[in-house]
């Protein structure tokens, strides 16, 4: 096998997938929940499936609409209750912050409309003050930053600051292409997609280790006309199955979960599955070819150094 | 055996025996959990798995529609005396749960007025309002409106320095006693000072006024002749449902401290036959007639007929609980349905049986006689794991369930790098033991790296995450150092074992696989 052959092509189709990523963050946007940006979440039991528009109309009040409340579009959902077999409808409506008060204003029209549930309990309301919303986005947003420079540090310190930036950059792509997933499919972006990208993060970092390590390994054991490239490439083919091995034995119980899973968990074991995917494809074929890159461009230099010298004798 | 191997043997069983005791059998046995855990569930869920409620309550310094009717027409005078035309006000922003406000807004003539305004400091940035014994400083932040250049924005807000320095950790005390007397199980009630926020998480309420009750009613009892506040509730000691000894009709009992007594004293016998009504912040709780001049502090409130002892109850509930030192907001809510939550944990369960089963064959199948030493291992890092949770109380939530994935992937990951090792030593020559040796000695460096960098990242999270991230963060850290211990020491010591009684055994299946 002769993977790095392919380096090129291996790397571009990382870079194009980060470009198409971002290309969907920009165009579509992210469906942040107000976990991040304030608002009031009610979920509101139905005994039969409505459409978006008929709840709209439902909220369509003088009342209500003196109120400003800022909806977004209202979600219509259905799901199974496990214990009963039931087949069970609601919908999710989001606005911004609301007062007590305004609940039930909102909640009085929906009942006028679709009637009351019977069941008490199904009636969900969330909320979040825009200030924590910001404090919770910014919090997570410098963990993640804090974390990707320790890592930077120790990888750079174990072994040397190129495989720490090329290991980097596989982080970034990770996160990127789920973000980009998730901005495509519109799916929302809440605390728990912050776990998600963290624990991808944990994985990827691991996984690019393990073939760094093999790397170091090896470096020390190469002839000395031996290109780094070379190197590399007998580095993947004995790592490859150990990451096929490990991949399937994190992927099978999260596709378990996705498969059995309620709509929360759904979500999240969706992004753990792009992720995994991802952050496989970028430790094996994105970290390794961003370093032999480098590694190449200053085995040429040296080279060429050494020609000088001859030269000036 | 070796003596060393049939030490570790001992460690290893030992070890297993006391979290198998400690940690899975109080799951079937009610008598050991009750003994253990004070019959508390073991391993303790967070509230998206369990169902439940969260709220998290900040002071309010936002004024009332009284205070703001009156700064008002103190700026207005300002601003005539400054010599501009009198500007329009409005009220900015909507009322919020306590009935307060977030300031005013002044639409000037031009926007030359409103910047003059703005410059000269017509508006200051401090005042102070008084009404009744009410007295408080206020904060006023003037910006022109980014919008509207004609409109100068006003928040105001109290002064938190009119408030006892303890007064939040006042509010906990008080919201934790409310709750105490409710007999919910596994109540978290949390003060954060850095962040001066009070988080309080009600496992097992169902609905959101089950909560409200509890928490939700935080307002600020005070008392008023004629609209004026003339005492608080902070003096208020106790409130009881009764019912009366001579006509047996509902009352409510009320008792005051020492300043209270002497201040309810002066009050009922300079305005006896007035109406003395009793506020939750800006609410109107009931406007009782004052009968006679009350001197000892304890007062008694007759509701009049109809009433019954739980109007009494309720009423007394409010009036004690109503004795905050301080106004509160929620500033978060988070209700997650008991079903669903219970429905998360059934399928998690189910899930992670499937994936570790499947995980567990997909070893056997791969690696033979070595895979059933890691999945022997895989076993006991999963006990060790639920063992180490119930063991440090750590919450599990769904992003924990992530953690735990991620560390059955790690742990599973760790043999796996061992075993190819192993085989890449025994492909170069080397004898089985050495080739185990010197397997076990390369693999552990590529170990300790790929895990270091995933323990820093648990432990930025568990420093930066709060709730479900800290969780995650949590579990994934214990889930990395375990792993380890089973990958380095367990396997090990095991593989040990089986190369100790057959040799020749492990080697003929070893050298049929390679």
């Amino acid at each position: 096998m002769k993977l790095m052959r392919y380096r090129r092509i291996l790397f571009l189709v990382s870079v194009l997938a980060m470009v198409f990523s971002i290309t969907a963050i920009a165009l579509k946007g992210l469906n942040y929940g107000i976990d991040f940006t304030g608002g009031t979440n009610i979920r509101f039991p139905l005994t039969e499936w409505v459409t978006s528009t008929q709840v709209m109309e439902a909220l369509d009040t003088e009342e209500i609409r003196q109120l400003e409340l800022d909806f977004g579009p209202p979600q219509p959902y259905n799901y199974v209750d496990s214990q009963t077999g039931r087949q069970c409808y609601g919908v999710l409506i989001t606005s911004r912050f609301m007062s007590e008060q305004e609940q039930q204003t909102v909640i009085s029209a929906l009942e006028a409309a679709f009637g009351v549930s019977s069941d008490e309990s199904a009636l969900q309301i969330n909320q979040v003050e825009p200030i924590i919303g910001k404090e919770l986005l910014l919090n997570a947003f410098y963990a993640v930053l804090i974390s990707w420079a320790l890592i930077l540090v120790y990888i750079a310190f174990r072994f040397e600051f190129k495989s720490g930036v090329a290991g980097l950059l596989a982080l970034i792509h990770d996160v990127l292409c789920v973000m980009g997933v998730f901005a495509l499919l519109g799916k929302q972006i809440d605390m728990n997609f912050v776990a998600a990208i963290l624990t991808i993060i944990g994985y990827s970092i691991n996984n690019t280790i393990v073939i760094f390590d093999r790397i170091r390994e090896n470096l020390r054991f190469k002839k000395r006309d031996e290109s780094f490239v070379r190197v590399a490439d007998l580095s993947i083919v004995q790592s490859v199955r150990r990451s096929l091995n490990t991949t399937a034995t994190t992927v099978l119980p999260v596709f378990t979960l996705y498969l059995l899973g309620s709509p929360t968990i759904k979500d999240f074991m969706f992004a753990l599955l792009v992720g995994f995917l991802v952050g496989n494809y970028s430790s094996l074929f994105m970290t390794t070819p961003f370093w032999s890159f480098w590694k190449t461009a200053e085995e040429r230099k040296s080279k060429a150094g050494r020609l000088a010298t001859v030269k000036g004798k | 055996m070796t003596r060393a191997l049939k030490r570790k043997t001992w460690i290893i069983f030992a070890l297993v025996l006391v979290v198998t005791i400690y940690a899975i059998v109080p799951i079937f046995s009610p008598a050991l959990k009750q003994k253990l855990f004070k019959g508390q569930d073991p391993l303790r869920r967070g509230l998206d798995l369990k169902g439940g409620l969260e709220v998290i309550l900040a002071p309010d310094y936002r004024v009332e529609s009284r205070v703001l009717s009156a700064i008002q027409t103190h700026l207005l005078k300002e601003i005539k005396e400054f010599g501009v035309e009198e500007p329009t006000v409005s009220v900015l922003g909507k009322a919020n749960d306590n009935n307060r406000f977030e300031g005013l807004l002044f639409q000037f003539a031009s926007q030359d007025e409103a910047e003059r305004v703005l410059r000269a400091k017509v508006i200051k940035d401090r005042l102070t309002w008084r009404a009744g014994v009410e007295e408080k400083n206020l904060l006023l932040r003037t910006e022109l409106s980014p919008a509207e250049p004609t409109v100068l924005r006003v928040k105001i807000e109290d002064d938190p320095a009119n408030f006892p320095s303890d007064a939040l950790y006042q509010a906990k005390v008080i919201i934790e006693n409310r709750i105490n007397s409710t007999g919910l199980s596994e109540t978290v009630v949390r003060l954060d000072q850095n962040k001066n926020r009070i988080e309080v998480q009600l496992p097992g309420v169902k609905s959101q006024e089950e909560a409200e009750k509890l928490i939700k009613t935080t307002g600020r009892l005070n008392f008023r002749l004629d609209d004026r506040v003339v005492m608080f509730g902070t003096d208020l000691e106790d409130a009881q449902a009764q019912f009366d000894s001579q006509s047996g009709v509902p009352v409510i009992q009320l008792r005051f401290g020492k300043v209270g007594a002497k201040l309810f004293e002066q009050i009922t016998t300079e305005h006896e036959g007035e109406v003395l009504a009793i506020y939750l912040d800006e609410e109107l709780l009931m406007a009782p007639v004052i009968s006679e001049p009350i001197p000892n502090g304890n007062a008694q409130i007759n509701l009049g007929a109809g009433a019954t002892l739980q109007d009494a109850k309720d009423y007394a509930i409010l009036m004690k609980s109503g004795a905050f030192p301080i106004s509160l907001r929620s500033v978060l809510v988070t209700q997650v349905a008991p079903t669903l939550g219970t429905e998360t944990v059934r399928l998690s369960l189910i899930a992670g049986a499937i994936g570790i089963i499947l995980v567990l064959l997909f070893m056997l199948i791969n690696y033979g006689r070595m895979g059933l030493v890691a999945d022997l291992a895989l076993l006991i890092y999963t006990l060790l794991v639920i063992g180490s949770l119930v063991a440090f109380r750590a919450v599990l939530t769904l992003p924990g369930i992530a953690g735990l994935i991620l560390g059955i992937g790690i742990a599973v990951d760790a043999n796996v790098i061992i075993f190819e090792r192993i085989k890449d030593e025994k492909r170069s020559g080397k004898v089985i033991r050495s080739a185990l040796k010197a397997g076990f000695e390369r693999a552990f460096t590529t170990i300790i790296d790929s895990n270091i960098t995933t323990l820093i990242v648990a432990a930025v999270l568990s420093y930066f995450g709060t709730g479900a991230v800290k969780g995650f963060a949590v579990t994934l850290a214990l889930s990395i150092v375990i792993s380890m211990f089973t990958a380095v020491f367990v396997s090990r010591t095991f593989l040990e074992i089986w190369i100790n009684k057959s040799p020749d055994k492990f080697l003929s299946k070893y050298g049929v696989r390679g």
